[in-house]
């Protein structure tokens, strides 16, 4: 029996192959370069709003300051339900707190300094998660991108039976064809990982709420929430009844006290200014691809426990694995810079494929200079239009 | 530092496993010996790097492996002629009509539909069933619907890759049979 797959078998996964890459092939580069500039996210931050302050850590006490001053300020306004304090990290060295309302830069002594700018960054990202598409729409339909790729994957690896024996041989410079199938055969076979790891935890992330709506339908009574409780803990018991600040010092001197090691990257307040709020700290463990771990406390101060995404079930551990997984902040500065290149290589299969298939289209003498012009429009015009953000003099404040 | 060594060795057994396959894949004839070198290479990459620091260490030592083969790449790029006079394929695969040739909008629509709307609600019933299953062998629930998560990803790849392969009165069939599972486990959910 020979490894070695059928003609016909051959025939019908390249038929496969063209039809899943022309059909996703537009939105599976724009999602694949901007994965890749989004590497990057948050040293975009930091060159698109240059002046905003930055520091190595911030003290507790105005942590509380400055969680009390945008309290204050959303007086009036429809409570949030979500308060963000970013801390400051080495990659990203700023404190920052969003609301429902606004985002702001706190300085290093716990004040207000401004409103967070950094539209070209979000633009950026909500292009790669959802197409800038409503949030649900678009972030199924990337999902199912992640599914095209991994289809795409298994498909290209059965059309071409000598894929591993040619894997090293690259007629860069042939013309007719060759060169540029050569590129594409042998860049999509030695990031073969890089894209199964993406596209296998970007259709995972993507495809969740549609996948959630299916089991919550037939195992919760309809209760989506209920499907992500037991994985990333529940939202507390609401109570509106206005109430003051927490006490932020009291947490993040208990997070000091008792996990030294862990690195403080989010304190979360939920239903901040009520009854009912509570706290949630994220502390990034070395060395894990967990996105971090979660500790909750009562809005005075007391712990309340861990969630468990560190040494917790395995579901845990893997679903909180598959953000950094994707995204590359696993590592420091050299993992970023490897998933940048990688993620470039991927960007550049999803462009040659299409200009393979009108090669040989051109080749049997079917020219097709509109098709081929509108997809030069997409290859090349992606990154110009999206270049042209950050070259705004405005844009750096 | 000898933990060090561990991660050091898994990048380097991943880089030293292209090389060797580097190497077995140019000779002219198969050469067990170097495939096996080679692909050991690999397992050791991932058990050393896995005793270091479990998946974080195999996402890390990877890399390396990656890029030397792309550096490999790159020399073969420059190292070759230009023109060596190879002819390009031209093969059909039938994505658009040649000239002349009926467009079949109509089936190619269908086509489409099959496989991304029949695919991804197969899928999603799948993963119902997979979790349902999970949990009636005594999974945790938590661990249950992780992987009802990562069943519909995973089960619509395959659907698509097999249905695209397959001609229309197959494909029916094929989305037929895995239907069967698929409202099973509906079925075994949502019955008290």
């Amino acid at each position: 029996m020979s490894a070695v797959p059928q003609t016909s078998t051959v025939k019908q996964a390249l038929f496969a192959h063209a039809a899943i890459g022309l059909i996703a092939g537009a939105l599976l580069y724009i999602v694949s370069l901007t994965g890749t500039v989004a590497v990057f996210f948050q040293e975009w931050q930091r060159f698109e709003q240059q002046r905003a302050p930055e520091m190595g850590r911030i003290s507790p006490q105005a942590v509380q300051r400055a969680v009390e001053a945008v309290l204050a300020s959303e007086n009036g306004k429809p409570p949030s339900a979500h308060l963000y304090v970013h801390l400051p990290v080495p990659e990203l060295p700023r404190t920052t707190i969003t609301t429902d309302h606004q985002a702001v830069h706190v300085a290093a002594d716990g004040s207000l300094a401004g409103p967070e700018e950094i539209a070209w960054s979000d633009f950026i990202v909500a292009l790669h998660y959802t197409l800038n598409l409503p949030a649900l729409v678009g972030i199924s339909i990337v999902g199912a991108l992640g599914v095209m790729m991994l289809a795409l994957a298994l498909s290209g690896v059965v059309a071409h039976p000598r894929i591993f024996r040619d894997a090293f041989r690259l007629r860069a410079r042939s013309h007719g064809g060759i060169g540029l199938a050569d590129w594409h055969n042998r860049l999509s076979v030695w990031t073969l990982p890089f894209t199964i790891a993406i596209a296998l935890t970007g259709a995972v992330i993507g495809m969740a709420t549609i996948t959630a709506f299916g089991i919550g339908a037939s195992s919760y009574g309809g209760d989506v929430e209920k499907v992500y409780a037991p994985i990333f803990g529940e939202e507390g018991k609401p109570d509106n009844t206005p109430a003051g600040a927490p006490n932020i010092v009291a947490v993040l001197d208990y997070m000091h006290a008792h996990y030294p090691h862990v690195r403080l990257s989010y304190v979360t307040l939920h239903d901040p200014g009520t009854a009912g709020q509570h706290i949630q700290v994220l502390g990034e463990h070395a060395r894990r691809l967990i996105y971090g771990e979660s500790y909750t406390f009562g809005a005075s101060g007391q712990f309340h426990g861990v969630l468990g995404m560190a040494d917790g079930a395995l579901g845990k551990q893997a679903a909180a694995s598959n953000y950094r997984l994707h995204f590359g902040n696993f590592g420091g500065l050299p993992v970023k810079i490897a998933y940048a290149l990688f993620g470039l290589v991927l960007t550049a299969i999803c462009a040659t494929g299409s200009y393979i298939w009108l090669g040989k289209r051109e080749r049997r003498g079917i020219n097709q200079p509109r098709l081929r012009a509108a997809w030069d429009a997409v290859v090349w015009g992606t990154p110009l239009m999206l270049g042209s953000g950050p070259i705004d003099p405005r844009a750096m404040i | 530092m000898a933990a060090e060594g561990l991660l050091i060795g898994a990048s380097g057994a991943a880089v030293a496993g292209v090389a060797a396959l580097r190497l077995a894949w140019a000779l002219p004839r198969r050469s067990f010996m170097l495939n096996a070198i080679g692909w050991g290479a690999f397992v050791a990459a991932i058990v050393l790097a896995a005793c270091h620091s479990g998946a974080w260490g195999i996402a890390v030592a990877s890399l390396p492996g990656m890029a030397a083969a792309l550096v490999l790449l790159a020399r073969a790029a420059a190292g070759d002629a230009a023109g060596a006079g190879q002819r390009a394929s031209k093969r059909r695969t039938s994505m658009l009509p040649e000239p002349g040739k009926p467009r079949r909008i109509g089936r190619r629509l269908v086509t489409f539909a099959i496989v991304t709307f029949g695919g991804m609600l197969l899928s999603v019933g799948l993963a119902v069933l997979a979790r349902g299953l999970a949990a009636n062998c005594g999974a945790a629930e938590v661990d249950a619907n992780v992987i009802g998560l990562m069943t519909t990803p995973i089960a619509w790849t395959i659907l698509t890759y097999a249905l695209l392969m397959k001609a229309r009165a197959a494909q029916l069939r094929l989305l037929a049979f895995w239907a069967v599972p698929g409202l099973i486990g509906v079925m075994m959910e949502t019955m008290p």
